[in-house]
């Protein structure tokens, strides 16, 4: 028993002594985990000031220094309370579900030791929502202050205490006038709110008054006092940003920043950038498809770190659904829907369903080297299937049981039977026999031969290669492609212009992931010379599973889930795009970083807890 | 000669004027613009409205002959761009930030200013994508464009019409054969092949070149408290061995088509009337070759001098990014890709600009080799 006492009390000083030194034992540990150097390949950054910026250069910097009012959780991919990084802690709808309380986390300081509160975040939102600045974050709100109309969720917010705000956000209802008449519960209403980021008002009061348009004047300011892993940062025009670790941030994961500092080394070509990192002069990398499975092996023999997950996003054909000779609107100024005319091979549904088994995506995607089994397909391997819009590794908002379409070239031709399209003069050619266009638009269109073009970025070597095989596996069943890469700016003009016939893209879907698709499948989004619902797609059962699925009562995620999944249904049927594939993302590291623990999507979460070993 | 000068530089006037014109014009007329990425890289966060709105405050939603004007004389005359004067008047006036902000020295500039200058007086303007002015951004590359450019000419020339007077001195010697190879090879091969295979095998397999930049990466603290990089604590001669690989891929056209000049014009000069005078006169072939024949062939090289220093401006995009240099050509480069306007028409000044004086002191140069030439 005495034994046991002495144990006992032996434990309890360790304890103490332990409680006492820990923090001190923290700061002591805090900056000395080394440099990490990142190659940088996009070019310099337009600003530090997260208020102002949208380029990825920029956010990689400012993202760093400034925390946001709700975090994403790096695991989920979702907006959480109590994530590190972010002011929330808790939340809570009304009855309405339009007016969102949020409680903001009571411990946290800007470096200077001033406490995070509602004024940080209220400041930043009424500099953008002013209008007087060239941010893009305007989209956050339903209107600017002075009234103009915005497509954003919040439609106003306000302090209730230090640590408390209130905002009323949802759907916007607008008379004839543009008015504002009704908010409309949205589920998706909340992730607007961070678009805003939080900054040391304090500070930026300091620095520019209420005059919110001269941040403009001054784009790279960086205030005395910041909240992230890293500050201070250097900025050397084509060569680097370097930023120093922050030793008194408090929400890193270890609860201590371990690199002494971060760097942005500007590496503009991708080979170099390879070829440095393999050198060793870059801590991580992110590695390219084409070298992907030379990787692997060189990993296995070297020791580096590899982490392999699906893409965020997927590449896809977007068809023109609409008369590509006269683009319109989807709809008019008062919502109601303007008639598109239809595309003479892609406004029926029955082509676009053959064109998705008539081309092999299996095929592109190919095999990785297996023994004397060289790779074959154009991405090697490396890649996955794309059923429909958000279909991913882990996203359950497509039914898990759907497949992508089978290629099956008898079955393509069948369809295209079925739609009138046929090879009548044994040429080899299908050409329109009383196919949807001479049905409903012009007689005299029977017998043209089914040709179309087709259009993605030059450089980009795996569209490129994708269309190519398109253009081939078509011209198998009698469809003529023609066939060009263009300039990206071009193509981007040429997708905003919806006179197209098809084009081959990507969508890179944005954090935290967000299910609703209607900025790129639905009428009101279907703007020529600017909206994203560049194909003309529009589906009124569509519309309304999105708008169900938005404003559902309590947004329950299973009833969520379940509507999503009804809704990716009808894009999978009603083909407007035709998925092809999603890229496997492969992120490398050193084999002397400890602590590297990427997560998909979130390759980065933890940056201020890697060391990286010196020799 | 000045007369000469002067009437060049006045007939300059109208060139510039033109080739600015005509630059805006083909410039506007190409696909994409300032912000078609802003909407297409963020398609869920960004609306077709914001994109819209800042078409506007950008001024880029009027015909390119405004925007045009606005360029050339400024918004404060002519062309003003909209603003929101009742939020400008209620507004607080900005207090002084140096209290609030860290050192960062970066000037910056309003991508929507309504005060801008114009180009005739002397205003580039602020970049729409880096958010600089574009003076700035210039001023700042132009010293590792300028290390680059002038190692090149000088490696070119020192190297090029030494090898083109040998060949021609020893015509149809292996010598010569070898240096119609290198001349051929020199040209045909391409800057980015070369630029790649020399630094695989220079600097990261035998680890003995540095593997780009400019200088050893670092950030140090300078005097004024400021940070800096190597580049601002180490001088060009302790730091030489980056221009080296650089310096060789850009150099070799140089000098394959040096010597190739440099040998045929020897070669012109040698069968000219003065030349075998001065050989029947019994000089010895050393005086004949290096002070009769070389100083006369290389009058015609003097046309080639002032068009080479635009080269040295102008930079070498492919070779800036192969080796991470970062001089002019690289901005340029991303100018152009982003369509950034001011910077591209910037550069579009000093390219006709620098053109302009090259053949002008091409005219002085001339004038210098040849006593016989007279403006």
């Amino acid at each position: 028993m005495k034994r046991f006492t002495h144990l006992f009390m032996v434990g309890v000083l360790l304890t103490l002594v332990l409680a006492l030194v820990g923090p001190a034992a923290a700061q002591d540990a805090a900056n000395t985990g080394g440099v990490v150097i990142e190659g940088n390949i996009g070019g310099d950054p337009s600003t530090f000031n997260p208020l102002l910026g949208s380029d990825t250069v920029s956010s990689d910097v400012y993202s760093k220094m400034y925390p946001d009012l709700i975090a994403i959780n790096p695991e989920t991919l979702r907006s959480e309370p109590m994530q590190l990084g972010g002011l929330a802690e808790s939340w809570e709808y009304d009855e309405t579900g339009t007016v969102l309380t949020v409680h903001l986390r009571q411990d946290l300081v800007w470096s200077d030791g001033t406490p995070i509160t509602a004024d940080d975040y209220i400041w930043a939102a009424d500099a953008v929502r002013s209008g007087l600045t060239s941010s893009p974050r305007t989209s956050a709100f339903t209107s600017l202050a002075d009234g103009t109309p915005e497509s954003g969720f919040v439609d106003s917010y306000e302090k209730i205490d230090d640590y408390t705000i209130q905002f009323v956000l949802g759907q916007p209802v607008r008379d004839d006038e543009g008015n504002i008449t009704e908010i409309l519960p949205n589920c998706v209403a909340l992730d607007s709110i961070s678009d805003v980021s939080v900054v040391p008002s304090h500070l930026y009061e300091a620095a520019f008054g209420m005059d919110y348009a001269a941040m403009d004047e001054d784009p790279f300011f960086v205030p005395t006092a910041t909240f992230g892993a890293f500050t201070d940062p250097f900025f050397e025009a084509g060569v680097q940003v370097s930023m120093l670790g922050a030793p008194e941030y408090s929400d890193a994961v270890l609860g201590y920043v371990n690199p002494s500092e971060y760097v942005q080394l500007s590496v503009p070509d991708t080979t170099v950038e390879y070829e440095r990192f393999l050198a060793g002069e870059l801590t991580f990398i992110g590695i390219s498809a084409d070298r992907q499975n030379d990787f692997r092996t060189l990993a296995e023999e070297e020791g580096y770190q590899v982490f392999e997950s699906p893409q965020n996003g997927y590449t896809y054909v977007g068809w023109n659904l609409a008369d590509p000779s006269n683009p319109q609107p989807g709809v008019d100024e008062n919502g109601n829907p303007i008639d598109q005319g239809i595309h003479p091979l892609f406004g029926d549904v029955r082509v676009r369903q053959a064109m998705a088994y008539a081309i092999d995506t299996t095929s592109m995607i190919g095999t990785r080297p297996d023994g004397d089994n060289p790779a074959t397909g154009i991405l090697e391997g490396n890649g996955y299937q794309a059923v429909t819009h958000n279909s991913g590794e882990g996203v359950t908002f497509v039914d898990p049981g759907l497949e992508p379409y089978a290629f099956d070239p008898e079955k393509a031709l069948e369809l295209l039977a079925e739609a009138g399209w046929s090879d009548q003069d044994g040429d080899g050619q299908l050409e329109c026999n009383d196919c949807l266009y001479a049905q409903q638009v012009d007689p005299d269109y029977n017998g043209t031969p089914m040709t179309f073009s087709l259009a993605t970025n030059a450089g980009n070597e795996v569209r490129e290669r994708v269309g190519q095989t398109i253009r081939e596996q078509l011209s198998q069943i009698g469809i003529t492609v023609e066939f060009e890469a263009i300039d990206f700016g071009a193509l981007v003009d040429l997708l905003l212009s919806q006179t197209h016939d098809a084009i081959i893209i990507g969508w890179s879907l944005g954090l935290p992931f967000d299910p609703d698709g209607r900025w790129a499948f639905s009428a009101e989004s279907d703007v020529p010379g600017s909206g994203f619902a560049y194909t003309s797609y529009a589906n009124p059962e569509l519309d309304a599973l999105w708008e169900e699925a938005t404003t559902i009562p309590g947004c329950d995620p299973e009833a969520r889930v379940e509507l999503y999944q009804q809704a990716m249904q009808i894009l999978y049927e009603d083909q407007p795009y035709l998925w092809l594939v999603i890229n496997n993302v492969m992120a490398a590291a050193q084999p002397n970083v400890e602590g590297w623990d990427p997560l998909p999507a979130a390759n980065l979460w933890n940056l201020d807890a890697w060391r990286v070993i010196e020799d | 000669m000045t007369r000469h000068i002067i009437r060049r530089l006045l007939q300059a006037i109208p060139t510039l004027i033109g080739v600015t014109l005509l630059s805006y014009m083909i410039m506007s007329f190409a696909p994409g613009g300032p912000l078609s990425f802003l909407g297409i890289a963020n398609p869920q966060e960004t609306s077709a409205e914001t994109v819209a709105a800042l078409e506007v405050k950008f001024g880029l939603s009027d015909p390119w002959y405004i925007q045009y004007g606005r360029w050339l004389v400024g918004t404060d005359i002519l062309f003003q761009l909209p603003q929101d004067e009742t939020a400008v008047e209620e507004a607080a006036p900005t207090t002084n930030a140096s209290s609030a902000r860290t050192s960062n020295s970066i000037q910056g500039c309003s991508v929507l200013a309504t005060q801008r200058q114009g180009i005739l007086r002397g205003d580039f303007g602020c970049s729409f994508k880096w958010r600089r002015p574009v003076i700035d951004l210039i001023a700042e590359r132009l010293p590792a464009t300028m290390e680059l450019g002038v190692a090149t000419l000088f490696v070119a020339l020192f190297l090029g019409v030494p090898i083109g007077l040998l060949a021609a001195i020893s015509r149809g010697s292996i010598f010569d054969n070898f240096t119609r190879i290198f001349a051929v090879v020199g040209n045909a091969v391409p800057a980015f092949w070369m630029g790649l295979m020399l630094l695989l095998i220079f600097a990261f397999t035998l680890d003995i070149l540095p593997s780009g930049g400019r200088c050893e990466r670092m950030r140090v603290r300078l005097e004024d408290g400021s940070s800096g990089g190597c580049a601002d604590v180490v001088p060009i001669y302790n730091r030489l061995e980056y221009l080296i690989l650089p310096v060789f891929v850009l150099s070799l056209g140089g000098i394959a088509g040096y010597s190739r000049y440099m040998r045929t014009s020897m070669l012109d000069t040698i069968n000219s009337d003065y030349v075998r005078t001065a050989r029947a006169k019994g000089l010895s072939a050393r005086s004949v070759w290096l002070n009769h024949a070389a100083r006369n062939a290389l009058i015609p090289l003097a046309t080639f001098l002032g068009p080479a220093l635009v080269g040295v401006i102008g930079g070498a995009a492919i070779t800036e990014t192969i080796f991470s240099w970062p001089g002019l050509g690289r901005l340029i480069v991303e100018a152009v890709t982003n369509r950034d306007y001011p910077v591209i028409m910037a550069s579009v000044i000093i390219s006709a600009l620098l053109t302009v004086v090259a053949y002008i002191i091409s005219d002085i140069l001339y004038a210098l080799f040849d006593p016989r030439i007279r403006f």
